[in-house]
């Protein structure tokens, strides 16, 4: 199968790469599209073939040129149509070699199957779902979904507009799936297939030695400096938890550059003491910061369904989360976990105290259910067959089994 | 010969016209004679501008070559400005290409004849710190609340130096000019509080007496984070919950619409709300008109002039302890003070409200309208300004 990625940028993020790498490992040709943030970034998967938008103007009129040379070789009759969409969708000349270096490459490539990744990518290109001969695959995830067609009319009206025409829709969460519907994506077409971890991340757990000292508490929340994130409220809820606890330590790793409202907060509150903010780390370092941690806090208004807590439930880190997106998907509460109302840094407090007065055996049974969940669910093997098989059957036009 | 002082304002922007403590600040100093000079950032000047108030743009650090003849001009036509600048920042040890930054950043105002450099906010300072010596001029700053409030948690230690040039300190809050205080600022630099004022001929009705079903609650201001907009709609929740009938307004506009947006969606609001955009003075004040309750949630507020303005119009107000909000509003007597980032303190100030005779609100608004016409007016601002420049 000669599958089609649009990533929006290339490398894309983690919970994707992985994908990619996934699909690549199995013997399927895998071509990536995206603009480079990164230079020289290369795949695990050697199999990956990158069609990287260049960043500079004179790439872009290079690359540009070049796409649009072939594309007249190759198909000759086609070029024109395409050509005069992509002129319309353009305001000026400019736009109009960055839009071509972004929209031709996927019809140069036969491609059997197009998956695109962030659905704002499907209203900013409509050229995609409109011209492309191939099944068009869209992932629903998150925050373009859930709440940016709420204050975006346009974008909205976009989702209306295209969501009927998608072969099949991958969703994150069942939460997310039926918020889709409400745009138009059809029900029998949408396969929920959950984020998913590497296997190794489980395995760690019986390397390590966790004890639980109640005197050092240390509780973490990973993601990026946005509102969605709900941070401010973790904040309000480590205000609370210092008039009754003593002795916690709260990290933040949050990449982006809106933190002037966390540093503000944590002064704010007089919890300079007990809170470290970190403007964001690698991967690998942030799973090990997560995995020196007792709690994993995932304080979010919107999610889709957070991969930072699948990685911290594998690794044996007990999470409190709140009910926002899919996250009652993968947590039951006291059963795997903690499950809070979103905007109610109380009942933060309330679950990390719960955490402190529980057993040690207690805390273990979370734990190893976190885990079994884990196992059973959210495994990247699975969740790639679960892909394949949404492709194939969008490529053969039937319906997909939801779960 | 106070009627003929030279005051240059340093502004990072033309002000616009939500802006209006600027606004009204510049027209009290024509008005009492002084001439006044705006140095701004950006290109365009504003149309709130009075006209006979020149405006000087910083140049562009985008275009290279006015970079290098900006340099060069000041160079050959103020040796004498331009070296004693380079030396200050030398002897305050400044390394060469801050020095050369700042005098570029400077460029447009170290030629001019000023008597005062007034900051218009205190960030305006830093990079300008020596300015105001090598020009043979004075220095004041005004403390606002974002510059006070927030620039110095990601930027610690920023005003070390200007603490220590600067002439005359000009503060909208008590509570203000205290964190200055902890931020380094010497106590025995000269300072004055001036409040921000209203015009009071504008914004005042006649007072209505029984609360609207629904009740009608507005707040006008930016859509942004530090005007905690999510508590105020957390606490709107509990108040639907407990089966109130209400309707509440926002007016204004900003980065935060998004977030505000998915909190009225999530809590279930989004009939109960609406969200009106920026709007004229005019509109505000017929809005103001339209409301019972004024909401005003924010967590970091220099002093905030839209409660000024809901005060003298007789609408009930409920504040944030939020910095200067507690010297707007006197808790209890012209209005209430609740604790900010608490959601069910404002639902239970509302309830109060309902649950209150007549006669008790009245004098609350009463109470505000007079001490607004009296504390806030403009007038008074531009007599406390006039002195300010004459110590």
């Amino acid at each position: 199968m000669k599958i089609g990625i649009y990533t929006g940028t290339i490398p894309p993020p983690v919970f994707i790469n992985n994908l990619i790498n996934g699909l690549a490992n199995k013997n399927d040709t895998v071509i990536v599209y995206g603009k480079v943030s990164e230079r020289n970034y290369k795949f695990s998967s050697s199999a990956v073939v990158q069609r990287k938008v260049p960043i500079t103007k004179l790439g872009i009129l290079l690359y540009s040129i070049y796409t649009l040379s072939k594309l007249i070789i190759m198909q000759p009759q086609f070029c024109v149509k395409i050509v005069k969409l992509v002129m319309q969708n353009s305001t000026n000349w400019i736009q109009f070699f960055k839009r071509s270096c972004k929209v031709l490459p996927p019809f140069l490539d036969n491609l059997d199957i197009f998956h695109i990744q962030w659905a704002k990518s499907l209203v900013n290109y409509p050229e995609f779902i409109e011209l492309l001969t191939c099944p068009v695959v869209l992932s629903l995830r998150g925050a373009h979904i859930n709440y940016s067609p709420l204050s975006d009319k346009k974008l909205s009206q976009g989702y209306m507009k295209y969501f009927p025409d998608i072969a099949g829709f991958h969703a994150v969460s069942m939460a997310i799936a039926r918020e889709a519907e409400k745009y138009g994506a059809v029900s029998k077409k949408i396969k929920v297939i959950p984020p998913a971890v590497k296997i190794d991340l489980i395995k760690k757990i019986f390397f390590q030695n966790h004890t639980y000292k109640n005197d050092e508490l240390k509780i973490i929340s990973v993601g990026r400096c946005h509102w969605k994130k709900g941070f401010t409220f973790a904040l309000d809820a480590m205000a609370i938890l210092k008039k009754k606890v003593s002795n916690f330590q709260y990290t933040i790793i949050a990449g982006g550059k809106d933190e002037e409202n966390l540093l503000f907060q944590i002064h704010d509150l007089g919890l300079s003491e007990n809170v470290t903010f970190i403007n964001g780390l690698p991967h690998q370092r942030v799973i090990k910061k997560i995995s020196e941690s007792n709690i994993f806090l995932l304080p979010s208004v919107e999610e889709g369904i957070s991969n930072a807590v699948l990685e911290a439930m594998a690794l044996g880190i007990h999470v409190i989360s709140t009910n926002c997106g899919g996250m009652a998907e993968v947590i039951e509460n006291k059963i795997n976990g903690f499950l809070v109302e979103v905007r109610e840094p109380l009942q933060i407090s309330t679950a990390i105290q719960s955490f402190i007065n529980s057993s040690n055996n207690e805390k273990m049974e979370l734990v190893n259910h976190a885990q079994k969940t884990i196992r059973e669910n959210h495994l990247l093997n699975r969740q790639i067959n679960e892909m394949v098989t949404l492709y194939s059957s969008t490529i053969n036009g039937i319906g997909v089994d939801k779960n | 010969m106070s009627q003929k002082l030279n005051i240059g304002f340093i502004l990072p922007a033309s002000p616009a016209y939500s802006e209006t403590f600027i606004i009204n600040k510049l027209n009290g100093l024509i008005q009492s004679g002084f001439h006044v000079s705006l140095f701004v950032g950006g290109r365009k000047k504003t149309n709130e501008i009075p006209k006979s108030i020149p405006v000087y743009f910083q140049v562009d650090i985008n275009y290279r070559l006015q970079l290098f003849y900006t340099f060069i001009a000041i160079f050959i036509l103020h040796p004498i400005r331009f070296w004693r600048l380079v030396l200050l920042e030398r002897a305050s040890n400044r390394e060469w290409d801050d020095v050369f930054k700042h005098l570029i950043l400077n460029a447009h105002i170290l030629g001019k004849s000023l008597d005062w450099i007034h900051f218009g906010f205190a960030t305006m300072g830093i990079g300008r710190e020596n300015l105001a010596s090598a020009m043979n001029a004075k220095s004041a700053v005004s403390f606002r609340g974002y510059d006070i409030g927030l620039y110095p948690h990601q930027h610690p230690d920023c005003y070390n130096l200007l603490w220590g040039t600067i002439d005359k300190v000009h503060t909208i809050s008590d509570d203000l000019y205290q964190r200055a205080l902890n931020l380094g600022l010497n106590s025995k630099t000269p300072f004055e509080k001036i409040t921000p004022a209203i015009n009071t001929e504008f914004f005042n009705s006649i007072i209505q007496e029984d609360l609207h079903n629904p009740l009608r609650i507005l707040t006008v201001g930016r859509l942004a984070w530090k005007k905690g907009f999510e508590y105020c709609l957390k606490s709107l929740q509990l108040l639907k919950i407990a089966g109130i009938k209400f309707e509440y307004r926002i007016v204004g506009e900003g980065e935060y619409k998004e977030a505000i947006m998915y909190a009225l969606h999530q809590l279930n609001l989004t009939k109960n709300v609406l969200l009106t955009g920026k709007k004229s003075p005019d509109i505000v004040k017929q809005e103001l008109e339209w409301a019972d309750i004024y909401i005003q949630p924010s967590i970091q507020e220099g002093f905030c002039n839209a409660v000024l303005e809901a005060q003298a119009m007789g609408i009930l107000c409920i504040v944030t302890n939020a910095e200067g909000l507690s010297e707007n509003v006197l808790d209890g007597k012209t209005g209430w003070v609740v604790e900010k980032r608490n959601p069910i303190a404002i639902y239970e100030r509302i309830i109060n409200i309902i649950g209150s005779e007549n006669i008790e609100l009245n004098e609350i608004r009463k109470n505000a309208v007079n001490r607004v016409d009296n504390k806030f007016n403009i007038e008074k601002q531009n007599k406390l300004f006039k002195n300010f420049y004459l110590y």
